[in-house]
């Protein structure tokens, strides 16, 4: 059996309230986020500014029916699955569903077993595809030694602190937002360290379902369950002199949190499907781009395992408060990939460098490195230009390969926005979203209107 | 050592005396509480739903609710009634995720898996799952994926047939810290 991941999220839209109070508050209890629309219109303005894995439409609706809010979706979230409810009255518009997409559909009111097998199985697919994009996103950016680059009063700070607590063998939890580099901090801890020749074992806790994770960190013996075809060593094992490195550790169930806080008071544990404790002696690096505390305080996170990673605190600061390395780390990125694509690409022109450093990079450092290594693959003279950069030229979608869904989308926008001439109305509307959902991204991708 | 926690049991509408006596003997050996039978209430008429036959369970957990007795830790509702909320066909019972109220009915229990009346010893062993399950929801136990976890999830008699009455190591963890932080300390494990 397959085990959500904690952050399946859900939405629920139905006109009638006490169908969607009775639905979510069931959902709820099977330990799913739901949220509810009370129309189709609502309904797509909150997927616009959120993912949800499934959404559960009622057929019959006033103004934009479930049919069409199925195409809607079908278009702006193309991998949400729908699973469409209905009426015995109107089977034939559910039937019609499954044509245009829909994934299943439940008849009102549910069975208790169907409701619940149609949402496992749907778990189940939407899990699998989940680990194939991680996949994915493993192979293309397959380990290459970088290095935490900054000169800026922030980042030398954090180098004071590194040096200093490679030394002892204290649990350490890293924070900051995603892209910012917490991987690096951790191996560089790790380098710094005694354990330094030991190996520096990571593990996404937020790229597995639970079992999955179990069995990466644990490993698993001979028959531990259906795929388990050879004896594996979890990472927990490899890690042994070394460091294990926790990244996204906000992410885990509260099971998994269990597990984790007695292995790290132990050291001990069993492979899935063994017996033999084993021992293995690692230092725990943790990391989150999550605000913890207040995970404790909605109750989804635990606080004695939160006291057991947090024994020294390392934040890391967003690109956008330390500017002043904006140049260093735009030439840093600019060496290497003029250097990989062997194009002869050696400086950036000011009014470029200018920009980038007005810009508020939502993803940091990561997000610095795409838009370099982009303008070094579409750049034509020795000079990056102005216009090399996604965030203000148009872009060239051949390029833009192997980038995070937020980058796309920031890329996606700030196209048609141009295209549009920067008028908010005409864009919204070939983006399919409302004003103020747009307005929202604009914001957050830091795009200016041109007018 | 402060005296553990009281579970109110409340019948709703008449309910057969055997059956309270039988949870409240059967609940401490698996949760540290006492068990105090109370006065039954009626069941109010605006629950029942005359098209489908049955009653709306969570207006019924919400008049359990309305008017707690004193002292107690948690109330968990009996009735015989079949129950139902809007979305789904029937339900077995349900908590307020969290909350003070549980409710369970015997309708369904109470059948053999081809409809006849079921004897005791199959009867009364669901009676106290699906109570243990609905009270484990109001402290705070989301459906849990362990396999012989009371918390699994459970929507057929067969399924409730299959489980044993008790939380696994997880779900006992987590039913630990709750009863910490309402500030009930000294929880003996049993
Ligand atoms: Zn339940
Ligand atoms: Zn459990």
């Amino acid at each position: 059996m397959l085990i959500p991941h904690k952050k399946f999220n859900l939405l629920v839209v139905d006109d009638e309230l006490i169908i969607r109070e009775s639905l979510a508050g069931w959902l709820q209890r099977d330990g799913y986020q739901v949220e509810t629309a009370d129309h189709g219109a609502q309904a797509l303005e909150k997927a616009a500014a959120k993912h949800y894995d499934i959404m559960l439409v009622d057929v019959k609706m006033p103004e934009m029916d479930g049919l069409t809010l199925l195409k809607h979706i079908k278009e702006q979230n193309p991998d949400t699955a729908v699973v469409m409810m209905t009426a015995y009255g109107s089977i034939e518009d559910a039937v019609e569903a499954i044509k245009q997409g829909a994934f299943d559909y439940l008849l009102k009111p549910f069975d208790l077993e169907e409701l619940s097998l149609t949402i496992d199985r749907l778990v189940q697919i939407q899990t699998l595809a989940m680990e194939n994009v991680v996949l994915k996103e493993r192979v293309a950016k397959i380990d290459r030694f970088e290095e935490l680059v900054g000169q800026s009063e922030p980042m030398l700070q954090l180098y004071d602190t590194i040096m200093d607590v490679a030394q002892s063998d204290a649990t350490v939890l890293i924070t900051g937002e995603t892209g910012t580099g917490k991987e690096l901090v951790a191996r560089a801890i790790h380098a710094q360290s005694p354990r330094g020749y030991a190996p520096f074992i990571a593990v996404n806790c937020g790229a597995f379902t639970e079992q999955l994770l179990e069995s990466e960190l644990f490993g698993h013996e001979k028959g531990a369950f259906t795929d388990a075809k050879f004896t594996k060593k979890g990472r927990l094992e490899l890690a042994h002199s070394g460091t294990l490195f926790l990244d996204e550790v906000g992410d885990i169930t509260m099971k998994m949190q269990i597990d984790l806080l007695r292995v790290l008071e132990t050291h001990e544990f069993t492979r899935v499907g063994g017996t033999i404790p084993l021992h293995s002696d690692f230092r725990v690096i943790a990391a989150t781009h999550q605000d913890l505390l207040a995970a404790i305080q909605e109750g989804t996170f635990r606080r004695d395992l939160y006291y057991r990673l947090n024994v020294v605190h390392i934040p890391v600061p967003p690109l956008r408060e330390r500017r002043g390395d904006i140049p260093l780390l735009a030439e840093h990125f600019l060496v290497r990939y003029a250097a990989e694509t062997n194009k002869k690409i050696d400086s950036i022109h000011p009014e470029a460098l200018e920009a980038m450093r007005n810009y508020d990079w939502p993803g940091n450092v990561r997000e610095l490195e795409n838009a370099i290594e982009r303008a070094v693959v579409i750049g034509k003279g020795r000079q990056i230009q102005l216009a090399d950069l996604p965030f203000l030229g148009p872009t060239d979608r051949s390029a833009a390969v192997g980038r995070s869904l937020e980058e796309m989308e920031r890329q996606h926008i700030a196209q048609v926005l141009e295209a549009e001439g920067g008028n908010i109305s005409r864009t919204a509307q070939v983006l399919k979203i409302n004003r103020t959902t747009l307005y929202h991204k604009l914001k957050k991708y830091g795009l200016k209107t041109c007018n | 050592m402060p005296p553990p926690p009281s579970i109110g049991l409340v019948p709703l509408g008449s309910v057969d005396q055997k059956i309270l006596r039988h949870l409240k003997t059967t609940l401490p050996g698996i949760l540290p509480v006492s068990v105090q039978l109370l006065k039954a209430r009626p069941i109010p008429l605006h629950t029942y739903h005359i098209v489908r036959e049955q009653h709306n369970s969570t207006q019924l957990l919400e008049y359990l609710a309305q008017d707690l007795p004193p002292g107690m830790f948690k109330v968990l509702g009996v009735t015989g009634v079949d129950l139902y909320i809007p979305i789904l066909t029937y339900v077995f019972g349900e908590a307020q995720i969290g909350g003070d109220v549980a409710l369970i009915s015997l309708y369904r229990l109470s059948q053999e898996l081809d409809g006849r009346l079921a004897p005791p010893h199959v009867f009364w062993p669901r009676i106290v799952k699906s109570g243990l399950h609905e009270l484990g929801h109001t402290c705070n136990l989301k459906h849990c994926r362990q396999p012989d976890c009371i918390m699994q999830f459970s929507g057929s008699l067969e399924k409730l047939d299959q489980k044993n009455p008790h939380f696994c190591d997880y779900c006992r963890i987590m039913l630990n810290d709750y009863l910490e932080q309402q500030g009930i300390t000294n929880v003996s494990e049993r």
